[in-house]
């Protein structure tokens, strides 16, 4: 609501020749890549990446190593984050087998939490994960592990089949379905769960950098635009929160989805 | 209204494939690392935790139960005491009655024995007394009936008549 306020204050300078302009996708995320950006995008977003990695790495190796029956404050938040992805998405989700794909998928959740929530930590201000190759690589490493796990367990045939089709439903059919089932489990879900990661985080920067740009144009502008600033400041508020939100939630959906994936992979039935 | 998505620079879907590789490298530090030593010591601080209170509470149950086998087992024991209090008095009793029984059979024989005796030795003593009197008033009845007679009853035929006839007068 106040974003769309915020817009809509912004319309009328739209003709302008010296009006608002948004910050270019270039300026947001590539603004400092190396030549064409086919090597490096971004040296910032790399730069975040290695921080990131690092202070994960620091963070839960001193709170693991002194890990006591009565824990510290530290140590029962980083044993609150590895316990809920081990019970609330491991366990849950695959029930026994589950409590050996935890350590994998905390690993997971960590890290692309932490590449999330980049967007709204200052400075920082650019999420990891806005920068496609990562979901991707991601999504690229579930598809492999579930569709190993998968041929592991039933062969190649019997995994297919037990994926692609559908019992108890008229023959013909399997004519129509047994091809789409291959499509979306097989070659589609790799895409939406890279995707679906990119564009949230992609997206909900372009916001944040926009209400940040509109508020600083309108500051300097002058004059009554002095005090529509008000607005997209208060957006740029709202959003730092609507934010947090989706960085943590697209972190829990992309594990959540990894670990549904791999549970039915490794199902007997379809 | 300018392109928001116009590309100018690197492709929005584009795969920097330097950005790539250290991502790879990163990620694959992260779960190795963490998978050997971050993890499991979480693991095992949830193991130890649910041991130390599973454990507490078995600790309880348990020593709950050793009370209460100990007071059973206490309650037993009184009760056999009392059992063999009341066993032992009974054996006292019936013990004490039976030596009192015993002593005053023992006694009522003594008594009976002795009285036997004296009475055996009193008859015996009386044969003999009767025989020595008998002899002795004979002898002592006949010098006597000679000096007041005056003649000797020698003739033993006829003292013993005599004898007797007083005899037989005596007993009559």
């Amino acid at each position: 609501m106040a974003l769309s306020a915020a817009m809509a204050a912004l319309l009328p300078m739209q003709g302008d020749t010296g009006g608002f302009q948004p910050p270019t996708v270039t300026e947001s995320f590539f603004y400092d890549a190396v030549g064409n950006g086919s090597v490096i995008a971004s040296w910032k977003v790399v730069g975040l990446l290695v921080i990131g990695t690092a202070a994960i790495l620091v963070f839960f190796l001193a709170t693991a190593r002194r890990a006591a029956v009565v824990p510290s404050k530290v140590q029962f938040f980083a044993e609150g984050i590895y316990g809920f992805v081990r019970n609330g998405i491991a366990i849950e989700v695959m029930g026994r087998a589950g409590r050996g794909w935890a350590p994998f998928l905390s690993t997971m959740f960590v890290f692309i939490l932490v590449m999330n929530i980049y967007e709204i930590i200052p400075v920082a201000a650019v999420p990891v994960t806005s920068h496609f190759v990562f979901p991707a690589a991601l999504a690229a490493m579930v598809w492999v592990l579930y569709n190993f796990v998968g041929i592991k367990k039933h062969g190649l045939l019997g995994y297919l089949k037990a994926t692609c089709v559908i019992p108890g439903i008229p023959l013909p059919m399997h004519i129509l379905l047994i091809p789409m089932e291959f499509l979306s489990k097989i070659l589609l879900q790799p895409f939406t769960l890279a995707v679906r990661l990119f564009a949230n985080m992609f997206a909900g920067h372009m916001l944040v950098v926009v209400a940040g740009a509109g508020t600083i144009y309108l500051l300097e502008s002058g004059g009554l635009n002095y005090a529509m600033a008000v607005l997209p400041a208060l957006a740029s508020v709202g959003l730092w929160f609507f934010e947090l939100l989706i960085c943590s939630l697209q972190a829990y959906v992309f594990v959540l989805l990894t670990a549904i994936y791999l549970e039915a992979a490794m199902a007997d039935s379809h | 209204m300018p392109h928001l998505l116009e590309a100018t620079g690197p492709a929005v879907l584009g795969l920097p494939w330097g950005e790539l590789v250290i991502g790879i490298v990163c990620f694959a530090i992260l779960v190795f690392v963490l998978q050997k030593f971050a993890w499991p010591m979480f693991e095992k601080a949830y193991a130890a935790r649910t041991e130390a209170i599973e454990g507490g509470i078995a600790k309880a149950e348990q020593a709950q139960a050793d009370a209460a086998a100990a007071l059973e087992r206490y309650n037993q024991q009184l009760a056999g005491a009392r059992e063999e209090a009341a066993k032992i008095r009974e054996e006292a009793r019936v013990q004490a009655q039976s030596i009192h029984d015993d002593l005053v059979a023992k006694a009522r024989a003594e008594t009976e024995r002795i009285a036997a005796a004296g009475q055996a030795q009193l008859d015996a003593q009386r044969a003999q007394i009767v025989a020595e009197l008998r002899g002795d008033l004979g002898r002592t009845a006949v010098e006597l009936a000679g000096k007041i007679v005056g003649e000797s009853l020698e003739d033993e035929a006829r003292q013993r008549r005599t004898v007797d006839r007083f005899l037989a007068e005596l007993e009559s």
